[in-house]
């Protein structure tokens, strides 16, 4: 299976600079196993200690936020997109 | 474009803009997006739906972000900033923003409606370091 991975403006420098990479899993778990195997750096800004991807980190595969599909472990095909997109907030308090 | 030796040059029009958010969703915070193409000046407001409707606090609705960057990638803009009001405080990061600053490479604009006219200010927030970037409104073309 292979997957397009959007990789958001801050975590680029972390891969090399680039906007999106061809990876393969066959699941939302494996795709970002191998983004991480493949730029480790990126493991600490997307991963807490446990391995859960983070709550600011949002993910996106095609058209769907995983929250509502089924979370790290959803299928992923050929051809589909998984977006990272880091949370924008804040606040006065 | 949009950034000069001594900072940036930011379009009357966008300020405006940002303003007449801020103020219509008052007491609750507003943000949003301030976008560029490759490279360039800022060029375009996107105001964003406040999900926490909260005078304090202010997240983006992920699926709204989703939706947004999709259609920037279409019109090949990017993200330049992020801009948020505080409402009743001064226009600097607080702690919040700071811990949840995951942009290091855009520009955080805040605005304050407790002074009058609202100041525009520009900062970068990289690994919980806050560095102000002198803003200057522009009522020209850039």
């Amino acid at each position: 299976m292979s997957v397009l991975v959007r990789i958001p403006t801050p975590l680029r420098p972390l891969a090399n600079g680039q906007k999106e990479i061809q990876l393969k899993g066959a699941s939302v778990r494996e795709v970002l196993e191998s983004l991480i195997r493949d730029y480790p750096g990126i493991r600490e800004r997307l991963m807490d200690e446990k391995g859960e991807v983070r709550r600011f980190i949002n993910i996106y595969v095609n058209e769907e936020d995983i929250r509502f599909l089924g979370g790290t472990e959803t299928p992923v095909k050929d051809g589909d997109e998984l977006s990272i997109i880091p949370a924008i907030a804040g606040g006065s308090r | 474009m949009g950034r000069e030796p001594s900072g940036l040059l930011f379009p009357l029009g966008l300020y405006d803009a940002i303003v007449a958010h801020a103020r219509s969703v008052f007491p609750e915070e507003c943000c949003g997006l301030v976008v560029a193409p490759s490279g360039g000046g800022p060029v375009r407001v996107i105001p964003m739906e406040n999900a926490l409707h909260s005078p304090v606090r202010y997240e983006m609705s992920p699926k709204e972000q989703f939706q947004v960057q999709k259609n920037l990638r279409r019109e090949g803009l990017e993200m330049w900033g992020i801009y948020h009001s505080h409402p009743s405080t001064r226009p600097y990061p607080s702690e919040t923003d700071i811990r949840l600053a995951f942009y290091p490479d855009l520009y955080y604009l805040l605005t304050s409606l407790a002074e009058d006219p609202p100041p525009l200010k520009a900062y970068t927030i990289q690994n919980g370091v806050v560095l102000e970037i002198p803003l200057t409104v522009s009522p020209g073309e850039l």
